[in-house]
């Protein structure tokens, strides 16, 4: 497949939604989307929403120069906040594909899971721990006895 | 164009094929197995890597149409409220599914007779009942003697760890004084037959790393391929099964791991290619004798397919619950609405099947498309809402068999081999719309009970296309059924179907115990009337 790499204004653009979709929380030091790799992750797993989204990016930024008479990456975050809001209440598939896969790549980065305190590692071999529960509780189910219907 | 015969040939290694094989090899004839995929090596399942999430979503997705492997076909599923979820390798449907394991009752085998509606099975729970527990012991189950919502049996393991969320709905079904269970899982709790015990992956639906899960490759097939007889070649895809002038099968024509077209003859000849794959070959097995497709004078193959319509309800609580983790699909069902009660609009009924919490990614995704989880500074708050703190019933719905839920052949869509492809029609029936209403509104009030403080109901579910059944049914009648009591075809005597094709109902419950119930009962039929079976 002939994967078209995005310019550097467009990693500039792009950077700055993906804040717009995921900003940081300092208090709880999680990072922001545009800090978690999220042009490797979409050449590894999604290769074929490169250019797709290439050319997204030039349409957004046509779109919010007709607006703003300015770049995208000139907009404040209220501004361009507001400006990929209406995009998407327009139903641009586009931008939700996009946040989409921004969710997929942020919510399995390792320094995002580990200060959610998730498991940042592949589940096997380690697993987790659960408790067995209380089979105690069953006792009123017995104690109503048989609800099956006998033929 | 190689040839070759044998005496018995099983098309498909999934759950039937592999209950059926391990008893037929007794026999000590020569077993051959074809299987168009691949056998699965465990290193590669998702849930050993980090990124298994969107692993799980590609390469292990549910849906052919978007998993696209070599060994899939693809299916046209577009005049269908459901789509198909399946899996071709050895193994078959078990690779992926969850392992949630609740027999049919002994209701579901008579609905004609008890409700007027469907068809009676021409046998009973009873004829099955030791099929199922020597399935039980051959796959590993879990599970706790003593339901009120079946006859007793054993399970040779204990139950598999409900966590607190089990705890905590059980409380909530406890208040309303309703039926709950834990569930009879397809997972071992403890070591058990050379296998290692559930760690708790949590992503069971994407295959087990651990062997824990039993699929039937890990359950079955190792032992049956240790037996004398028995072969299983994996790459292989029937396009057809021939038969000759008096109406007996003669083999197969398939195409190699190479592409090259090849013919297998064989004495008796077994599908077991499930509720789609089934009707699909008979239908390319067109000749002068059968015109319409092999078996289906009765012109009943294809017809009456049946899913398990679904829903799906989402119930937040306040508290860490831990739900994410566990078994996937397996935790705890209630049969409070399994039998038929007028009173509530619709015949029949359906299981709440209570499942663990989402991962993080789907917590993220499906919380998006709803509005829950936002972009921007509401983003973080909202996600840890739900992470871990989320229980999820599912209503499985039985569903009736009508005519005009089919599978037939696709004009124009074909596999890689040029195999035209499977078509499905498929539309809810009044009947069943108003039960999943019923179920997703009782699975409200159970989460509710339970304490959540936010729920979310989905329904009709599309993506739900587990289950696969009906499209060959057994019965007596040859002129509305396609196989016999003991799944030999009305119109070819050494043919067998043994798979959930041959459902005449669906019940309200994942139906792999009851198919492989079926095929080991199935095969005891051949066994014992080996003789006389073709006269």
């Amino acid at each position: 497949m002939d994967i078209k790499k995005f310019n550097e204004d467009q990693i500039l653009d792009l950077n700055k939604i993906l804040k717009i979709i995921i900003p940081p929380d300092k208090i709880k030091g999680l990072p922001g989307a545009d800090e978690i790799k999220f042009i490797e992750f979409i050449e590894k797993f999604h290769p074929y929403f490169i250019e797709e989204l290439s050319k997204e990016l030039i349409a957004i930024q046509s779109s919010a120069e007709r607006k703003y008479s300015r770049k995208i990456v000139d907009l404040n975050e209220a501004e361009l906040f507001s400006f990929l809001s209406e995009l998407k209440s327009a139903n641009d598939s586009l931008l939700n594909d996009l946040t989409l896969l921004v969710y997929e790549c942020y919510y399995q980065h390792q320094s995002v899971l580990e200060i959610l305190k998730m498991t940042a590692r592949a589940p096997f071999p380690e697993g987790h721990k659960v408790m067995k529960g209380d089979l105690k509780l069953l006792d009123p189910v017995i104690k109503k006895g048989r609800i099956y219907m006998e033929v | 164009m190689k040839e070759d015969i044998v005496d018995i040939l099983v098309i498909g290694a999934g759950a039937s094929s592999a209950a059926a094989v391990s008893n037929l090899s007794s026999l000590g004839v020569n077993i051959l197995c074809l299987e168009q995929g691949d056998w699965m090596n465990t290193n590669e399942y998702p849930s050993n890597f980090k990124n298994w999430q969107t692993i799980r979503d590609q390469q292990f997705n549910q849906s052919p149409n978007i998993r696209k492997r070599e060994t899939d076909y693809p299916i046209n599923e577009e005049d269908s409220e459901i789509e198909v979820a399946n899996f071709n390798g050895v193994g078959g449907g078990t690779i992926l599914y969850s392992g949630h394991f609740p027999r049919m009752k002994p209701s579901d085998f008579s609905v004609k007779s008890l409700d007027g509606v469907g068809e009676d099975w021409p046998i009973s729970y009873t004829t099955l009942e030791p099929y199922f527990a020597q399935n039980d012991i051959n796959m590993g189950v879990s599970g706790l003697k003593g339901d009120p919502a079946i006859p007793e049996h054993e399970l040779p393991l204990p139950p598999i760890a409900m966590g607190r969320m089990g705890e905590v709905i059980g409380r909530g079904f406890n208040k309303l004084g309703w039926h709950w269970w834990p569930s009879d899982t397809a997972i071992i709790s403890e070591d058990y037959d050379g296998r290692a015990k559930c760690i708790n992956l949590s992503p069971c639906n994407s295959g087990c790393s651990q062997g824990a899960k039993s699929s039937v490759d890990v359950a079955y097939w190792h032992k049956n391929l240790r037996k004398r007889g028995v072969e299983l070649k994996t790459r292989c895809r029937v396009r057809e099964i021939l038969v000759d002038e008096k109406d007996r099968a003669k083999g197969v024509i398939y195409y190699d791991e190479n592409g090259v077209e090849c013919r297998q003859f064989a004495e008796i000849v077994i599908i077991a290619c499930n509720g789609i794959g089934t009707p699909r070959i008979l239908l390319n097995s067109k000749s002068k004798y059968f015109p319409d497709g092999l078996s289906n004078r009765s012109g009943m193959v294809g017809k009456n397919l049946m899913f398990h319509p679904w829903g799906r309800v989402e119930g937040t609580f306040e508290e860490m619950l831990d739900s994410h983790l566990g078994p996937q699909g397996s935790c705890v069902l209630s049969h409070e609405f399994y039998e038929t009660d007028q009173q509530r609009g619709f015949l029949r009924g359906y299981t709440l099947q209570v499942v663990r919490g989402q991962p993080p990614v789907n917590i993220a995704k499906w919380g998006y498309k709803r509005g829950a989880v936002p972009w921007g500074t509401q983003h973080h708050e909202s996600f840890q809402k739900y992470y871990g703190k989320q229980i999820q019933i599912e209503v499985c719905c039985e569903d009736l068999p009508e005519i005009s839920n089919t599978v037939t052949l696709d004009p124009n869509l074909k596999d890689c081999h040029g195999i035209p492809a499977p078509k499905i029609t498929y539309q809810l029936s009044d009947n069943s719309r108003k039960m999943l209403n019923h179920g997703l509104e009782q699975a409200r009030i159970a989460l509710e009970a339970a304490g959540a403080k936010e729920i979310f109901s989905h329904g009709q579910v599309r993506e739900s296309g587990w289950h696969n059944m009906g499209t060959a049914r057994m019965g007596l009648d040859p002129d509305n059924s396609v196989v016999n009591e003991w799944g030999q075809s009305h119109d070819v005597k050494n043919l067998f179907i043994i798979d959930g094709s041959v459902f005449v109902t669906s019940g309200a419950v994942n139906p792999t115990t009851t198919i492989q119930a079926l095929a080991l009962y199935i095969s005891d039929q051949i066994k014992n009337n080996i003789t006389t079976i073709f006269s």
